[in-house]
């Protein structure tokens, strides 16, 4: 099942700076299923910054982990190709990536445990050197 | 002989400035029962506590109404903590705007229920904190379209408008008001779909140009409403700066802006 669309409107917001996906799900999995198998998680991000007319400046992506495993499985490599080849994205100053937990089968730190994978994992991204910033979410335990 | 300890703790809590305390009281915003401890320590801490404490409540249910009454009843001074409420119009003689207007530093109004044109007395009863609403949210009504935007424009300040899970219901009757009519400022507009209808056009097409409009949050975008998103984004997409998407079928629990949990509810 792919539900994976395009938000055609996006594209008549000319003056835009700010963007912000929030909830993203990049783990297809269980009845939260977002992205069909073989399909870039990022496809939807994609989709949406292609259909873009004006040059952002600030780019949050809010990652909604479930469980520590899938941080694992997140492809960080599409991410840094998606800000490094698109022209709207060339005057970035600021990249946010906000982990939201979610308790599941008895809850984890989003604080103590996505943060320092999510930093191991983007740091040696290049092209986000210096922009970057990881922030992250959740209930507390 | 040992010293007093009540004597120390009294010397002790002297000799912490006050604005340390407040710093140390502010952390535990949002646990209601570390603060409702906090207040109990010595007057001092009483006032920052119940700042946290007191600051959203929430009359959704008799049972929160009859607890709200009681506890106003032995400390009317909390009223002045109250700085945003999520109110239940689910009686069309609700008394919400009058129950609103007890509050003199509301900022932000949540409502649920149905939306039913207020009651003269009630618009004038709101009128002494109207300018002080800065947000208006409504969350999962049932709403006769004409009534919304006479009710928005009582608040000449307003800068958040949310609109959660809302469902249009346009009738047919016209509709006169004698209320006070503003054109607020409305910066930020929120919009949330769930699963129980679509975007209202009453909203999407406002009475005046929301020439302040900047910032714009979509959530849970189903293509029935395309057509409606697609409007907004015709009409405003030029001076939005700051565009928030959701990633459509997240089935998130519905919650005023900001997603915070009232402290005070039953």
């Amino acid at each position: 099942m792919t539900v994976v669309d395009t938000p055609d409107y996006i594209s008549h917001f000319t003056n835009l700076r700010h963007l912000t996906f929030a909830n993203l799900f990049l783990i297809p999995r269980g009845r939260y299923k977002r992205v069909a198998e073989g399909e870039s998680p990022f496809a939807w991000v994609n989709s949406a910054i292609a259909a873009l007319r004006s040059p952002i400046t600030h780019f949050t992506i809010e990652v909604l982990i479930r469980q520590p495993a899938q941080l694992d499985a997140v492809d960080w490599k599409a991410l840094d190709v998606l800000l490094s080849t698109r022209e709207v994205l060339r005057s970035l100053v600021r990249v946010s990536v906000v982990f939201l937990g979610r308790l599941e089968g008895g809850g984890w730190d989003p604080k103590s445990i996505a943060e320092p994978v999510a930093v191991r994992r983007l740091m040696p991204l290049t092209s986000m050197m210096g922009l970057l910033t990881v922030s992250t979410r959740g209930p507390k335990l | 002989m040992p010293p007093n300890p009540l004597i120390m703790a009294s010397r002790c809590q002297r000799e912490i400035p006050p604005e340390l305390v407040d710093r140390i009281i502010d952390f535990l915003h949002d646990q209601p029962k570390a603060l409702t401890a906090c207040s109990l320590v010595a007057r001092s801490w009483t006032v920052t506590s119940r700042y946290h404490q007191f600051s959203m409540v929430a009359l959704i249910t008799p049972r929160c109404w009859g607890k709200f009454n009681r506890l106003i009843e032995t400390s009317p001074t909390m009223l002045r903590f109250v700085r945003s409420v999520i109110v239940d119009v689910a009686d069309t003689y609700s008394p919400w705007m009058s129950v609103c207007a007890s509050f003199p530093s509301l900022q932000h109004i949540t409502m649920n229920g149905v939306v039913s044109p207020p009651w003269r007395e009630e618009a004038a009863a709101i009128s002494s904190v109207a300018h002080n609403i800065t947000s208006f949210t409504i969350n999962l009504t049932v709403v006769r379209a004409h009534y919304v935007w006479p009710i928005i424009r009582m608040f000449p300040n307003l800068v958040t408008l949310g609109y959660v899970g809302a469902r249009c219901v346009v009738t047919v009757v016209p509709l006169q008001l004698s209320l006070p009519c503003h054109s607020p400022p409305i910066s930020t507009m929120s919009i949330t779909n769930t699963t129980l209808g679509g975007v209202s056009d009453a909203l999407l097409n406002p009475p005046y140009p929301l020439t302040s409009l900047s910032t714009l949050d979509i959530r849970d975008v189903y293509p029935e409403r395309r057509a409606s998103l697609q409007a907004l984004a015709q009409a405003y997409g030029g001076q939005i700066s700051r565009l928030r998407l959701h990633l459509r079928g997240h089935r998130q629990q519905c919650t005023p802006l900001g997603g915070f949990k009232p402290l005070l509810s039953c």
